[in-house]
């Protein structure tokens, strides 16, 4: 139950960083083009990468801290997790959650006062409340899906992932 | 001073009990800068920082630049390298470790990341070197080595993470570092070269290869560095910034990739587009931590009061910088290359700065020597991911067999130092 | 003994970070006699459009913002970023706004305890084309990079193709040769931006474009730390005379661009008096709003309109 809920998740966020992540790369393509080619750059490109570089990270982070995916100094990491394998595992998951709450928290802080005060973006004038509360909410569902990884084992085999790189 | 050495030693110790780096670094940073200005502030400074990094135009090409090595990996084009260099490498003695340096520089050239240019030349070069009998040790070590160029050659992930903690050029920075790059290749060709010769049953000779096959790889290698100038032609001739080379770039590695018949299938694009996320997110948790530690460091006063004990110990400008290198291998061998540049520039910088130091060569040196720190033991990153894509091959014979390429890349640290226009001759043409 | 923490957002090696700030630093530790000190971090702690946060939420004591970052809580500086309501001289377009400030709308900032207004060289009008730019025809037939705000709102409306962005990444639009000309930055940015090798000439008009204006603030609960007397010494060494240090200092820098100028191959071309007062003209709108905002703020508007240029005025003859 948990762990299809959980791989629901990831599936949704991996189609929609893949779709932010190609709009990135294109947008960055055409504006060039068309600047060169057309004499017509994309007006305010900038800031459109800029919000789609938020919304790449913290749906990225969805998917990295499901598995935890994060770097760690492998020195004495696993001779002291020998010592009580359980209890070091409350511990130091415990603590990248209470830090990632500690984003939330912050990002939430964010958007509100953005909202109060009204604040947009420089050229295109979008909203910054908007942004801030989608990357919030981005922010919180990576906090669900670090729990449900923790819950179900899936952050547990090889933390480096490195059949990825 | 002590405030800020309470919050390292804490860091460090949270490091080695296995928390991870960008969680503890994070939290250390909160609490350190909370017991300076408040708990309230210190929120407000985090959001602050996490959400405008975010949303940081110029970090853009972190995503835009891995993407392009994904692609590029995908391609699956490093065979192709890597026979082309052993084309033209192949007749000399430890032909096949030479091309694996030269395959490795090339890679390099595409891809922002040391890691995947280990994993992929692992992947292509061990097996040619096994079937020759080359010794596991010459072979691994040139392959851990040989990644380290990744993020000194351009694109490089962290040039642009150093661009942003001193607030230099991204674009200045991957052009000054194309000269130490190639010269690091130069340094390794003449290590595998001194190594062979002093053991000349590490590397015994291997045949040709089929000119057919020769013509096939170096016309395969064509499209690499045609992406190669471009982007960099771009950032150098300043046509397009960073960000849009990143783009351009990903964009032309995509279809080199098409083009080799790879990437035909919306199932590839994802787990390709997929990977660039999750490696972004992964990354720029490290860098949101390290943003946010650099704020508690800011506040602290250490980076005045290491001003003022440089000019207590009356250190000359080029000895601030060699003593700053030293710091920077010293950590580098626990730390990796970011966790290098976050935690030690900002310490840094206002003692760089104020004694006139030029940024762009300080930024390459700190590169050059967290390519050190990547092969460096304890913990050496490039040689653990070899170890991971070759598991029957000794960690302590790869380590061994990195020994001749540390001493190449002392001797690159020791040439920019004393010959800075290494690293400032191009970049100085764009001004 | 109070120690303020003072924020500078620009890059700490510019000369508002390197100069002016640690000199009104130095004054207020000697007026105070050594009761009040300051300390400015090696880099700014928060970024430039969140400083009034960071000095409300105590991230630090003391910041510089920019006018237009306050939106509506700050709507009387910027008496000072109407079109062509300037002049030359930021040091005293930067005293005759503190006069104003006070004449007029003392206690419009209610969340931080005010120290100063000023009021920086005012942007000019380049091409990088071989043509000057000295008519309405030409400006509005362009494509230009123009700052965001009332300067791109104009040469909108005028028809003019605007490309509009943060003033620090202006250098990556008029360097790459998209825009034949640019109309926001200040001659000390076209320098600090090296800019000048991509620019052919500018346009000197009588009067001032454009200006943008900022203020300097304290968190309320460090300002009340501080005995009424050592408030008053601080308020002595800030105020006018922190704001004419700034203008002065930008009016130097302005001074050593415009005599590079020569150098880089950028003809200083005398405005058409027809241009400036078409120009002038086709800018009204931008002010009849402001007057609008002013009455909904409770501000006389017109009166400090008025007041401010004739501020200027004295203090040029
Ligand atoms: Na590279
Ligand atoms: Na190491």
């Amino acid at each position: 139950m948990t762990s299809s809920f959980l791989t629901r998740i990831i599936q949704v966020l991996e189609v929609l960083s893949s779709i932010v992540l190609a709009a990135m790369m294109l947008l960055t393509f055409v504006d060039v083009i068309g600047r060169y080619l057309l004499g017509a750059p994309v007006f305010g490109a900038s800031e459109m990468i800029s919000t789609m570089l938020a919304l790449v990270i913290f749906m990225g982070l969805g998917i990295a801290n499901a598995r935890d995916k994060h770097i760690v100094v492998e020195l004495f990491d696993s001779r002291i997790r020998a010592l009580a394998p359980g209890f070091y595992d409350v511990v130091v998951q415990g603590f990248s959650i209470l830090s990632m709450c500690l984003i939330v928290y912050v990002l939430f802080e964010q958007a509100i006062e953005t909202a109060h005060t009204g604040a947009t973006t420089i050229v295109l004038e979008w909203p910054l409340a908007w942004i801030t509360g989608t990357v919030a909410v981005l922010a919180a569902l990576s906090v669900v899906s670090q729990i449900l990884g923790l819950l179900t084992g899936a952050n547990q085999p090889n933390k480096h992932h490195l059949e990825d790189v | 001073m002590t405030t800020a050495l309470i919050g390292f030693a804490v860091l460090f110790a949270l490091c080695f009990i296995g928390f991870r780096v960008g969680f503890a670094t994070l939290i250390v940073g909160f609490v350190g800068f909370a017991m300076l200005r408040g708990f309230d502030a210190s929120l407000a400074m985090v959001g602050q920082q996490v959400f405008h990094d975010s949303m940081n135009y110029n970090l853009s090409v972190i995503p835009l630049f891995i993407l392009m090595g994904v692609f590029i990996v995908h391609a699956r084009i490093s065979q192709d390298l890597y026979d082309a260099a052993y084309a033209a490498l192949g007749r000399f003695r430890g032909g096949l470790a030479l091309a694996t340096v030269l395959a490795a520089g090339g890679f390099s050239a595409v891809c922002g990341s040391t890691l995947a240019t280990a994993a992929t030349m692992a992947k292509v070069a061990m097996p040619p070197m096994r079937n020759y009998k080359y010794s596991d040790r010459l072979a691994s070590g040139t392959i851990a080595a040989g990644g380290t160029l990744g993020i000194m050659i351009p694109p490089s992930v962290p040039l642009v993470i150093y661009g942003l903690i001193a607030e230099q050029d991204i674009g200045l920075l991957f052009i000054a570092g194309i000269l130490p790059g190639l010269m690091l290749v130069i340094l390794f060709l003449i290590a595998v070269g001194i190594t062979v010769r002093r053991n000349p049953m590490a590397a015994p000779s291997a045949p040709p290869l089929e000119p057919a096959r020769r013509k096939e790889a170096i016309r395969g290698t064509l499209p690499v560095l045609i992406l190669f100038l471009v982007v960099l032609g771009g950032i150098y001739s300043g046509a397009f910034t960073a960000t849009e080379a990143a783009g351009i770039g990903s964009f032309g590695a995509a279809v080199i990739a098409v083009m080799r018949g790879h990437l035909l299938t919306l199932g590839e694009w994802r787990d390709c587009l997929v990977d660039a996320t999750t490696t972004t997110a992964t990354i720029f948790i490290v860098l949101l931590g390290a943003i946010v530690f650099s704020q508690f460091i800011n506040l602290s006063g250490m980076p005045y009061d290491l001003l003022d004990l440089v000019d207590e110990w009356e250190l000359s400008p080029f000895q601030l910088v060699i003593f700053v290198c030293i710091i920077a291998i010293l950590m580098g061998m626990v730390f990796e290359a970011i966790g290098i540049l976050v935690l030690l520039v900002p310490v840094f910088l206002p003692a760089l700065q104020i004694n006139g130091i030029d940024m762009i060569w300080f930024g390459i040196l700190v590169v050059l020597v967290s390519e050190i720190g990547l092969i460096t033991p304890p913990i050496g990153m490039n040689v653990f991911v070899v170890k991971s894509v070759l598991p029957d091959v000794r960690l302590g014979a790869i380590f061994a067999g990195v020994l001749p390429y540390i001493f190449a890349l002392v001797t690159g640290l020791i040439l920019v130092l004393i010959i800075p226009q290494v690293a400032t001759f191009l970049p100085g043409l764009m001004r | 003994k109070t120690r303020l923490l003072v924020n500078c957002f620009w890059p700490s090696s510019h000369f508002a970070c390197s100069t002016v700030l640690p000199n009104w630093v130095e004054e207020v530790e000697r007026v105070t006699e050594g009761r009040v000190t300051g300390i400015i971090p090696p880099k700014s702690v928060a970024p430039p459009p969140e400083q009034l946060a960071a000095i409300e939420r105590g991230i630090a004591d003391v910041a510089v913002m920019f006018n237009g970052f306050f939106g509506d809580a700050a709507v009387g500086p910027k008496v000072a970023m109407q079109p062509f309501v300037g002049s030359h001289d930021a040091e005293a377009m930067s005293k005759a706004l503190w006069a104003t400030n006070r004449e007029y709308f003392a206690d419009e900032i209610e969340q931080v305890h005010l120290l100063s207004q000023f009021v920086i060289s005012p942007a000019e009008l380049y091409s990088q084309t071989d043509t000057p730019i000295n008519s309405l025809d030409d400006l509005a037939g362009r494509k230009m990079w123009v700052l965001p705000g009332p300067l791109a709102e104009i040469t909108k409306k005028l028809g003019t193709g605007v490309v509009s962005g943060p003033a620090v990444q202006s250098n990556e639009i008029i360097s790459r040769g998209v825009v034949d000309g640019h109309l926001g930055l200040d001659p000390q940015a076209v320098q600090a931006f090296q800019l000048m090798p991509y620019t052919k000439s500018t346009t000197k008009f009588s009067g001032a474009i454009y200006s943008t204006s900022f203020s300097v603030f304290a968190n309320k609960d460090k300002w009340a730390e501080i005995s009424p007397e050592d408030q008053e010494a601080i308020m002595s060494v800030s105020g006018e005379v922190l704001g004419a240090a700034f203008g002065r200092a930008w009016n130097e820098a302005a001074a050593m661009a415009e005599a590079a100028y020569a150098d880089a191959g950028i003809e200083v071309v005398d405005v058409d008096p027809a241009f400036e007062t078409a120009l002038q003209e086709a800018s009204a709108f931008v002010t009849e709003g402001w007057l609008k905002a002013a009455e909904a703020a409770g501000i006389d508007g017109q009166g400090a309109l008025d007041f401010y240029k004739s501020q200027i005025g004295e203090m040029t003859n």
